[in-house]
């Protein structure tokens, strides 16, 4: 035990003596939960949709997909609208000329053009778009059906009006309360992004940091430490350890920080740091598989930064799960960061505790009895390597 | 033009640090000039403003009767350096770090290949000519980066403490190459801090500490400057620092240095000193493990000269 | 100038760095890599893939709008559906709950009463919770008959407070609920230069990591000073600003190279587009310009290779972020403002450009941008101090 105390005990100095270290482990995660909480945080599910025209139906649209909680803003013609949404900057346009508010002022059939982008949430505010303008042409039709009847047009428009309460409604619930509809309602701004970027960054950090066993082998001091009596086991244990003390702090660092500056909600506190804990295991093991079994220290800085984000990208740290297809969704599991994601789900969004977790607890702590001892396997094999 | 390197009270500094303090020396062809001196006097500084790495602040330095500095392309053509820490390429094998090198001296592809073979020839590595660098043993990285150096025929050969941290079996052939160069002609500016080298290799040799030339001559010469005296090293414990201020005091004692376990002196005759040191050492409470009486070398110039030992 | 040494340094350091691989698994394997993840992960998202036949378990199937309502969702022409009449609002969730209908509807007994007694009754949808987009048609068709029931209340209860005698009321009702809808919708002409969302992909990610692969020429430098080569090649007869020349002709072929290969095979992995040669070449040859000049100031910066690759790391994921390498950075705000100033983002809107057939004289803009940041990058380069090292 002495030697694998001694062992992580040098691996985390070497990690702290360089400087550029704690960038990239504490301020850049933080910088980056904040950037993806703006973009997704403040600008709610619903959508941005843009709307061109000024006439009365464009007011209208405007107020009615307001209603509805989609984000608004005016773009000047056509070709401004095409443009920001081509750029990403908007979902969807609606598109009202001059011709169509008069055929909707006069109650023939109106059409209007709505331009979509290439966005994730470009569908869904389409078919809010839909449903708004034929909710606008409803009303406009009982409108004239009141002047119809003798009723002088603002007459009719105020009666409608007041009469907006009227009618019946539609409620959507979920069978068991517990549906995609309700999953992400109780998340505040920057929720997701911190519940994601955790994992994110904590494996991308470890698996980057792995270079560290390379140049242990390089410099020779592996093969040093196994000339004491000292087992390949031991090292890797030493060398994990060290690893999974980063991992845990810069884990603990993201969750506090982002609680204390952003409010970010990580329910129970003893099942997200379990979570956190059994994160921070893979991710060490991980990172001890990735530095024995490659030998070119420059190549895997590259590599780790490289694996790190695919597995981020598979595993829900960019998209939530909750939006993957199903097979993708499926094949996710062989990532930590499945695991995690639903397991912080859990936690932080249905106020779940340590039971409640347990499975997914058990799969990471499975992961890591597999990768830990493959690593010290990788790490025996790569000593009858020459460097 | 008769001198291959002509330093003219090169200064350089380093923001309040005075790195090189007004040095001057000549080498004639065939000469090989030795700069000793201990870690940090200046050596490097001196060297790299020799072979064009870093303009001087003042002062001039001629290679070949053209001044040097970054920018003077025709003076570097005559420089061969071999700097301290390795400078080939890992990724290349011998044969490409070679040519890579001949290249960037400009060298006509048929003079280059033959003359690669040649320096593969004599650094011994016409075998593992093809291998990666990085699959070398030690001492063929170090003789691959002289190697380099060699290739086209500079007039004047710097090396920058060539043996640092090489086993005594390849720092002796490092030596013996050294020695044929200069008999073929070549000019060599040989920095260490081992006096033995200096002692072997060197036609004259200049004492550098602290950033200034103290002395310079052949080994007789600067023997000489010592007053030809000897020199008592006493080893041991106990009361060294009031032994040393006892022993300043002996008539006959020209200087005393201090290191907190031996004290060096130097007298005019060891002989007939020897037993009062040693019974003034003992009377001052220092127990002695060791006592050494040696004639007159660099080592006892330095320590004349700078008041400590080369090797601090 | 010494052009054969430049030539020379730089075949070299192309030779060591191909030999090294590490070029090519971060230049050419991760970025790829991403492309298909991301592909993978965003296509199937909101995919129109063919609807399963849905079963709906029903209540209030007797009401008279209830049963209109149940003769709207069996004549859906998008999704083939059966109605499972339901006596409770209990048994129609408990089929929800045990999977033997995918969707509940639940209507009052008395629904069609309440809406003409000027009420607001509820329509209750109960999903099963499962995210599946059958649910969202459903949902969406109740939603619609909803609506216009509601219209036609309103306007029963408009004319009502507007002193309409009650036949008049009904007349009104029925003439509003039986009207074809006013206003539709149609898909508009997107803008040419909107590229798909694999074309977003393959641009993102090859701007992305441009930033990484140039650093690989540049840094060098750096790699040379820590590993002992750079005094021996400063004194090389050659002028010490030709090795900082080559290296930056390192990273720049590299860059061009990786960033050619990437656009090439993404867009034929992906069957995207991009335009014509020339003013892809000339974006490319501009954006690649701009990082390489980015890392020259790095190499400035940093005290050793290893934190001049982080800190180039850093920027070029802060840079890409900000660019809209992985999400557009959306709203018109300060930050959208300064997204559009990154290299990143004027290559991929430049792409954009390129695709909808545009010219070099049509690039203008990007072109701007990015020759904006390389002056700005070069005048930082040439005025920062370097680290000096002592000898």
């Amino acid at each position: 035990m002495t030697a694998v105390r001694a062992i992580a005990g040098t691996s985390l100095r070497r990690f702290l003596r360089d400087r550029s270290n704690y960038f990239f482990v504490f301020v850049f995660p933080m910088i980056l939960v904040v950037l993806i909480g703006l973009q997704f945080g403040s600008e709610s599910a619903s959508g941005r949709a843009l709307v061109v025209g000024g006439s009365d139906l464009a007011g209208r649209v405007t107020d009615a997909l307001e209603a509805r909680d989609v984000q608004v803003a005016r773009a000047d013609s056509v070709a401004d609208a095409q443009e920001r949404i081509a750029r990403g900057r908007a979902d969807a346009a609606v598109v009202v000329e001059a011709d169509d508010d008069r055929s909707f002022a006069a109650g023939e059939p109106t059409d209007l053009a709505v331009i979509t982008g290439t966005s994730t949430d470009a569908i869904a505010v389409q078919q809010i778009v839909g449903q708004v303008v034929a909710g606008v042409g409803g009303t406009r039709v009982a409108e004239l059906a009141l002047v119809d009847a003798g009723v002088d047009d603002d007459t009719a428009r105020e009666a409608l009006a007041a009469a907006s309460g009227t009618g019946p409604t539609v409620v959507v619930s979920t069978a068991g309360g517990d549906g995609l509809a309700e999953e992400f309602a109780g998340l505040g701004e920057f929720d997701l992004g911190a519940a994601q970027q955790v994992s994110l960054f904590v494996f991308l950090a470890s698996l980057a940091g792995a270079t560290s066993l390379i140049q242990s082998r390089q410099l020779g001091v592996t093969r040093r430490e196994l000339a004491a009596p000292v087992t390949t086991g031991q090292v890797i244990a030493g060398e994990a350890l060290g690893r999974f003390a980063v991992a845990l702090a810069q884990g603990a660092y993201i969750v506090v920080g982002t609680a204390l500056l952003f409010g970010v909600d990580w329910g129970d506190p003893v099942a997200t740091a379990l979570v956190l804990t059994l994160f921070c295991a893979v991710s060490a093991s991980a990172a001890m598989v990735f530095g024995a079994s490659l030998d070119n220290e420059n190549v895997a800085g590259g590599v780790g930064v490289g694996v790190g984000l695919v597995v981020a990208a598979l595993g829900g740290s960019m998209l939530p799960l909750e939006l993957f297809p199903d097979t993708l969704r499926t094949v996710s599991g062989v990532t930590p960061h499945h695991w995690a994601y639903q397991a912080y789900a859990e936690i932080s969004r249905r106020g779940g505790g340590v039971a409640d977790v347990l499975p997914q607890v058990a799969v990471l702590a499975l992961m890591t009895a597999i990768l830990l001892p493959l690593g010290a396997w990788l790490l025996r094999r790569s000593l009858q390597r020459a460097l | 033009m008769d001198q291959v390197l002509d330093c003219a009270g090169l200064v350089r500094r380093f923001g309040d640090l005075v790195a090189v303090d007004d040095v001057s020396f000549t080498i004639a062809p065939g000469e090989t000039y030795g700069l000793l001196g201990p870690n940090g006097a200046g050596k490097t500084t001196t060297i790299s403003m020799v072979a064009g790495l870093l303009e001087p602040d003042a002062g001039a330095a001629r290679v070949a009767g053209i001044e040097i500095g970054p920018a003077a392309v025709d003076a570097k053509r005559h420089i061969g350096l071999v700097p301290q820490d390795l400078a080939i390429y890992p990724d290349l094998t011998g044969r490409e770090n070679l040519r890579f090198f001949a290249r960037l001296q400009g060298m006509a592809k048929d003079v280059r290949e033959s003359r690669m073979g040649e320096v593969l020839e004599v650094i011994g590595l016409v075998d593992r000519a093809d291998d990666l660098a990085k699959e070398y043993s030690g001492g063929m990285k170090r003789r691959l980066n002289i190697g380099i150096g060699l290739l086209h025929r500079p007039a004047l050969l710097v090396l920058d403490e060539p043996t640092v941290g090489v086993d005594p079996q390849s720092r002796n052939a490092i030596l013996e190459s050294v020695e044929a160069l200069s008999g073929e002609g070549m000019a060599v500016l040989y920095t260490t801090h081992y006096m033995e080298e200096a002692e072997r290799l060197c036609d004259r040799i200049g004492i550098i500490d602290h950033g200034s030339l103290q002395a310079e001559g052949t080994r007789d010469e600067l023997v000489r400057l010592t007053g030809e005296v000897d020199r008592i090293d006493l080893a041991g414990g106990g009361e060294v620092g009031a032994a040393a201020v006892a022993l300043g005091d002996l008539p006959g004692v020209h200087q005393v240095a201090e290191d907190g376990r031996t004290i060096t002196l130097t007298v005019v005759d060891a002989s007939a000193v020897l037993a009062e040191v040693v019974s003034t050492a003992a009377a001052a409470g220092m127990s002695l493990a060791d006592v050494e009486v040696s004639q007159p070398d660099l080592e006892a110039v330095f320590l004349h000269l700078t008041g400590r030992a080369l090797r601090d | 100038m010494n052009l054969r040494a430049i030539v020379t340094m730089t075949g070299s350091d192309l030779r060591q760095r191909v030999r090294d691989r590490s070029v090519l698994v971060f230049g050419l394997a991760v970025p790829f890599a991403l492309m298909v993840v991301f592909n993978l992960l965003f296509s199937g998202v909101g995919s129109t893939e063919d609807f399963e036949a849905t079963t709906i378990a029903m209540t209030g199937t007797a009401d008279q709008l209830g049963s209109a309502l149940q003769v709207t969702f069996e004549s859906m022409s998008v999704l083939p559906a059966t109605v499972d009449p339901a006596s409770s609002a209990d048994e129609a969730r408990t089929a929800v709950v045990e999977e033997r209908a995918d969707v509940a509807i639940l209507v009052p007994e008395d629904f069609s009463t309440q809406v003409q007694g000027g009420g607001s009754p509820e329509v209750e949808v109960v999903r099963s919770g499962d995210g599946s987009l059958e649910e969202d048609v459903v949902i969406a068709v109740t939603d619609g008959f909803v609506d216009r029931v509601a219209t036609a209340s309103r306007a029963a209860a408009a004319g009502g407070s507007v002193g309409l005698d009650s036949s008049a009321v009904s007349a009104l009702a029925g003439e509003v609920a039986q009207a074809d809808q006013l206003v539709t919708t149609s898909p508009g002409r997107v803008a040419d230069e909107q590229l798909s969302l694999q074309g977003s992909l393959v641009a993102g990610q090859t701007a992305l990591f441009m930033f990484f692969t140039v650093g690989f020429g540049v840094i060098g430098y750096l790699q040379e000073r820590d590993t002992g080569t750079l005094p021996r090649l400063q004194s090389m007869p050659m002028h010490p600003r030709d090795i900082i020349v080559a290296k930056t002709l390192v990273s720049f072929v590299l860059g061009l190279v990786s960033t050619s290969i990437l656009l090439t095979a993404g867009s034929l992995l992906f069957d995207v587009d991009f335009g014509s040669v020339v003013p892809i070449a000339v974006l490319v040859v501009a954006t690649v310009a701009a990082a390489t000049s980015l890392v020259l100031v790095v190499t400035k910066v940093a005290r050793t290779a290893e934190q001049a690759s982080t800190i180039n790391a850093i920027l070029g994921i802060a840079l890409g972020v900000l660019g809209g390498a992985f999400f557009p950075i959306g709203g018109g705000g300060w930050l959208s403002r300064l997204s559009d100033l990154t290299p990143p983002a004027a290559f991929i809107r430049g792409l954009g450009i390129t695709s909808a057939g545009g010219g070099v004289t049509d690039l203008a803009e990007p072109l701007a941008t990015v020759a904006g940041f390389l002056v700005v990058a070069v005048v930082l380069a040439l005025v920062l101090p370097a680290r000096q090292v002592e000898a």
